[in-house]
């Protein structure tokens, strides 16, 4: 029977916040304060954070050399798409094939297109 | 319903969904090994289509036939709380296997984490913005929650289209940060863990945006009461299950796992037992060493950079 009783614990619990939050419904406020919560507090916060992803923290940084490690660009058998050594995501400018950086991608990068 | 059981209706989905979802990994390594696509189409479609099919008719079930009593709902509540402690699991694995690689790193990918040669995303950069977008939407959908136990249906829809327009911008942000990383999932064991873990929270998250765009219809629609509102509640449960598997995330992977500047002693000590074992002269093992070590340079030229 210990599982009916965890069950019924959990469910009570459940049942508690539900009933709690009932309770503040007869007053009407508590959507009120999450949606405050949101406005006042949360947006700002992402605006801040989002302020500081684009404007304040270093864009675009210059790629490394392309060094061939064995335990990087593993290639056990060819990808099943294009020519079998792209990857999905494959951005012309940071990644490399297993041969190295694709031909004549020294200047895309994405830091030289914005002005 | 007159029976003390869980029991609504005979189901074809859960059989026929089983066969869907097993020819999804079967069809992936088939289109893997043999570049053939058609069948992990066919089981990406039927599942999606059994999915939509499935849910629809647990829709009818509680908005049209009323067969959601007391005693389903506790079922359909115990059953979500499993499902997502399956997905804790889930999840689990490849934490497991990002701390087993990532806090004794092996000598094959130089015995640092993040491995020689991989340059990690910034975390304070729109790895946080993404965190603090998945906290903002957790406020909002509690805003939803509390206005659908109010009855507010206006402030319900609002926070609604909120959260799920959060959930898009989320999933907008990590394409841009996925088409930008400097490695790739074929670089080694730090590039699967990264992609595996991240790449399947994202599929979470598109997962957890659709259940909340069906919420947004069907609460536009009126299926949603004061004391009956068990879609929306499963679909929030999901939501912030998603929401704090990023959180591990974020700290684990984006942030500690890119300490490239946090040198301690056991670093040196892997480095000095490395050049001992140089002495085997082996030349791919040498150069790992060699980037091993320009590297060590650089992370303490930058934090010694920082430190003025």
């Amino acid at each position: 029977m210990a599982y009916r009783q965890l069950f019924n614990v959990a469910l009570q619990n459940s049942r508690r916040s539900f009933a709690s939050s009932a309770g503040h419904s007869a007053h009407g406020e508590s959507s009120k304060t999450w949606r405050n919560a949101f406005y006042i507090v949360g947006l700002p916060v992402v605006g801040l954070v989002y302020y500081n992803a684009f404007y304040l923290m270093p864009q675009h940084p210059e790629r490394p050399e392309f060094v061939p490690y064995p335990h990087l660009r593993i290639r056990n058998r060819p990808y099943p798409w294009g020519d079998g050594d792209h990857t999905l995501f494959h951005n012309k400018y940071y990644n490399a094939t297993s041969k190295g950086y694709d031909e004549g991608s020294e200047d895309l990068n994405p830091a030289k297109h914005h002005h | 319903m007159r029976q003390p059981f869980h029991l609504v209706e005979f189901s074809p989905w859960p059989l026929l969904i089983s066969f869907s979802i097993f020819s999804m990994p079967i069809g992936l390594i088939n289109y893997i090994r043999s570049s053939s696509i058609s069948l992990l189409i066919l089981g990406l479609f039927t599942t999606a289509l059994i999915s939509f099919l499935w849910w629809r008719d647990v829709v009818r079930e509680s908005t049209y036939q009323g067969f959601h009593n007391k005693l389903v709902m506790k079922g359909l509540k115990i059953g979500i709380m499993l499902f997502i402690l399956s997905e804790v699991c889930f999840f689990f694995a490849f934490f497991w296997a990002y701390f087993h690689s990532s806090l004794a790193p092996s000598v094959e990918i130089g015995a640092i984490w993040p491995p020689t040669g991989i340059f990690t995303l910034q975390a304070f950069q729109v790895p946080l913005l993404n965190t603090s977008v998945l906290l903002l939407s957790g406020v909002s959908i509690t805003w939803v929650h509390h206005s659908i136990e109010e009855g507010n249906y206006k402030s319900a829809m609002q926070g609604l289209f909120i959260t799920i327009l959060l959930g898009l911008y989320f999933l907008m942000l990590q394409y841009g940060e996925y088409s930008e990383t400097m490695f790739s999932i074929s670089d080694g064991i730090y590039g699967s863990c990264f992609f595996m873990a991240t790449g399947f929270h994202g599929t979470h998250v598109a997962v957890g945006a659709t259940f909340l765009i069906v919420c947004f219809f069907r609460l536009k629609n009126f299926h949603f009461n004061k004391n009956h509102h068990i879609g929306f509640l499963a679909a929030a449960w999901y939501w912030h299950f998603v929401d704090v598997v990023w959180l591990f995330l974020y700290v684990s992977i984006y942030w500690w796992g890119s300490f490239q500047n946090s040198l301690t002693l056991k670093h040196w000590f892997c480095n000095s037992t490395m050049i001992f074992f140089w002495k085997k002269n082996n030349s791919n093992f040498k150069k790992s060493i060699m980037g091993n070590m320009c590297m060590i340079k650089d992370m303490y030229w930058e934090l010694f950079m920082e430190t003025l």
